[in-house]
């Protein structure tokens, strides 16, 4: 794997950790945020992978398991949330989930 | 053998102490067995006293044992040890010999009190701090016992604390003894700036210059105040009396308050480089002992008159420090030992036999309480300084080194012999007045007084041998060499040269001593021993005010309250005032408002909104980035 290639990849990486920034700070909605931090994890896995392959060590690829591990265990408590939530509040809109502040 | 053996000596009242005391603590049931927790008490004191005695007879040279390190820090060592020299092994069969009958005695007086496991338990760490302050070779050692005679005198003094005025004249005895402390410890520390040592063996190699051996003798001179009870710091002792009757003659003759002219004795080098300090030590000797003499003349509890009896044989015993004879205060200190505890055990069997203390309600007990009314005279004799009783050799010891003292030219000691000439005088006169009034003419109470049992008439009989022949260790020079002072004490105490008098003067001044205390004992009977309780009366129409004046013991108490205490109160009173001013408004008020603006501010920032946290979280991040790649 040449450099710039690892370079192409790691930019994809780091465009997608931003889209998943951005989504999860400018969504107003909890599920939405979700899928954000599922990109967030993903933009990791990639950046995983890329200096796997470059390195050609697997240790990095290994890592990638425990991150879809992450993301699954993520998904599974954030929608279980979300469930909570939304019978609480009856909406997933941040504007109303605001019981951190006293 | 010795060595191994003089541990246990000293350690024994501590064991006693601990044991007896978490033993009383944990096992209520031992609380009933009185005799059994004052037999053995009494027992931990006689054994300590057994070894003292047999190191004292197989002495040979200063032994210094149980010696350790308090800190060593940054190559200040500050080392701890009991020193054994003539002098501290000297006070120390005092403190045990005196101190065991004491404890003999408190078996029978303390036989139906419930709290006697509490009392013994007390007494024995008494003596522990008294043979701590005696023995420790190391002012801090000495000041360890200092500061523990001060603790046991509270705690016995308040014994009986349900009584609110035995706890205040318990607080009374502990607040003035504080004083005192302070001076003790500035003197110490004074000590350790100038020579880098505390060890009392080597403080005494150091030559001092007059300015510094002035200052601190007269730190420790104040400090001696306060234990010894003499001017300004006297007065806690004449209530210390609230105290179980055999405490009072602990603290009165074998602890405590013979601390102050041990210090000095002890402290001989300093003294002995600042003369000035002797004449002041000399003259509030002399102020104290005119000033209790004449208070004691007035009194009508039989324990007030004795305790102020002790204040003004301190007097004289500070007096004889004044004229640079120390050894002759120790002489003071041990045949004083030995009739004030007579005196007070006498009163204490007294007070347990008649049940009360006002000598108007006594008068006749002899008859009634044989033994103690002897044993009682013969102390009051020995006191008054009649030859060839303990108290008169002496009394005319201190009388004749103040004198010799006046004629080898510092005139002012010529006064001080000529006033403590009167107060011996008075002493025969108050002593001989309290014992016509308790134990001759005709009983005025309506009890049933009784003799007390054979535990507590035989201390009585053992210290009334003493009072009679304990004398005979320095006898006047005119009689022969004084034992006490050329074969014992003067090996460990070094006493201002005196010029010897002639044989002549001494024997005018021995003849002196006795026509006084004869005088004195004359009066005493011609007004009480004949017209009993009625010359209290004809007394007091004559002296008119001044009488009110002494039985009020000249009003220095309401003095010190005035002039001392009541300032104090305003002082206190302003600063609480100003105090919960500022802490309780102004500074609450302005701190609140203050930290409620900071913190409307900063509640801002906390809106609850879950995307605005993860937008903190983002902006940290980032700065943490910027912060670890610009580094």
């Amino acid at each position: 794997m040449s450099v710039e290639l690892l370079y192409g990849v790691l930019s994809l990486s780091v465009c997608l950790f931003a889209l998943g920034l951005l989504a999860l700070m400018l969504r107003r909605n909890f599920l939405l945020a979700l899928l954000g931090v599922e990109m967030l994890i993903n933009a990791g896995n990639l950046n995983f992978l890329a200096f796997a392959r470059y390195h050609n060590d697997a240790t990095g690829a290994m890592f990638v398991l425990f991150g879809i591990c992450l993301a699954a265990v993520e998904a599974v408590i954030g929608l279980a949330l979300a469930v909570r939530l939304f019978r609480a509040h009856e909406t997933l809109g941040f504007h109303a989930i605001t019981s951190l502040r006293w | 053998m010795v060595e191994t053996l003089l541990p246990l000596a000293i350690g024994l009242p501590l064991i006693g102490a601990v044991t007896l005391g978490l033993g009383g603590l944990f096992i209520p049931a031992i609380r009933e067995a009185r005799k059994f927790i004052g037999g053995l008490a009494t027992a931990f004191i006689g054994v300590s006293f057994g070894i003292f005695f047999w190191v004292f007879l197989t002495y040979e040279k200063p032994l210094y044992v149980l010696s350790w390190d308090w800190f060593n820090i940054a190559g200040q060592a500050i080392p701890l040890r009991f020193g054994i020299e003539p002098l501290t092994l000297w006070m120390s069969l005092i403190i045990t010999g005196i101190g065991a009958l004491i404890h003999l005695y408190s078996i029978g007086y303390m036989a139906e009190d419930p709290g006697a496991w509490r009392y013994f338990p007390y007494l024995n760490l008494f003596i522990f701090a008294m043979l701590s302050l005696v023995l420790g070779d190391s002012l801090p050692l000495v000041f360890l016992g200092w500061e523990g005679v001060g603790l046991c005198s509270y705690l016995l003094i308040g014994f009986w604390y349900a009584d609110m005025a035995n706890a205040r004249a318990a607080q009374k005895a502990f607040i003035m003894n504080r004083l005192g402390d302070l001076a003790f410890i500035a003197g110490a520390i004074w000590l350790y700036s100038e020579t880098g040592t505390l060890d009392i063996d080597r403080l005494g190699q150091y030559m001092y210059s007059g300015d510094v051996a002035m200052g601190i003798g007269l730190l420790f001179f104040i400090a001696a105040t306060g234990k010894s009870a003499q001017i300004p710091l006297y007065t806690w002792l004449p209530d210390a009396m609230a105290g179980p009757t055999p405490v009072s003659a602990l603290i009165h003759a074998a602890t405590m308050v013979t601390a102050g002219v041990f210090l000095m004795a002890r402290l001989d080098f300093l003294l002995n480089a600042a003369p000035e300090v002797l004449m002041i030590i000399g003259g509030i000797g002399t102020a104290t002992a005119l000033l209790a003499g004449l208070i004691a003349i007035a009194q009508h509890d039989i324990k007030k008159v004795l305790a102020y009896s002790t204040v003004s044989q301190l007097g004289f015993m500070f007096a004889a420090v004044g004229a640079g004879a120390y050894i002759t205060a120790i002489f003071h200190v041990f045949t004083h030992a030995f009739f004030k505890a007579l005196l007070f055990l006498g009163s204490g069997s007294v007070i347990h036999g008649t049940g009360t203390q006002d000598i108007r309600q006594m008068g006749g007990l002899r008859r009634f309480m044989p033994v103690t009314g002897w044993t009682f005279w013969i102390g009051t004799l020995a006191i008054a300084g009649l030859p060839p009783l303990a108290g008169f050799f002496s009394k005319d010891e201190i009388l004749s080194a103040l004198y010799a003292r006046g004629s080898a030219g510092e005139g002012v000691y010529y006064l001080y012999w000529g006033v403590l000439l009167g107060v011996a005088f008075l002493t025969a006169f108050y002593m001989g007045r309290l014992t016509w009034l308790t134990f001759e003419g005709a009983y005025r109470g309506t009890g049933h007084p009784h003799e007390s049992g054979p535990v507590m008439t035989l201390p009585l009989i053992v210290l009334a041998i003493g009072s009679a022949g304990a004398g005979l260790v320095s006898l006047p020079a005119v009689i022969g060499p004084s034992w006490l002072r050329s074969s014992w004490l003067g090996k460990s105490v070094t006493e201002l040269p005196l010029q010897e008098l002639a044989h002549s003067t001494e024997i005018v001044l021995i003849l002196l001593s006795v026509v006084v205390a004869l005088a004195g004992l004359l009066a005493s009977w011609l007004m009480y021993g004949k017209g009993g309780l009625a010359a209290e009366t004809r007394l007091r129409g004559s002296l008119g005010r001044f009488y009110d004046l002494m039985a009020e013991a000249m009003r220095i108490d309401s003095l010190y309250n005035r002039f001392i205490v009541r300032p104090y109160e305003i002082i206190a009173d302003a600063a609480k005032d100003i105090m919960s001013q500022l802490l309780g408004r102004l500074l609450p008020g302005s701190l609140a408002s203050a930290v409620k603006k900071i913190s409307h501010l900063l509640r801002s920032a906390h809106a609850g909104y879950v995307p605005l946290y993860l937008a903190y979280l983002v902006g940290l991040g980032l700065l943490l980035i910027f912060w670890v790649t610009s580094g």
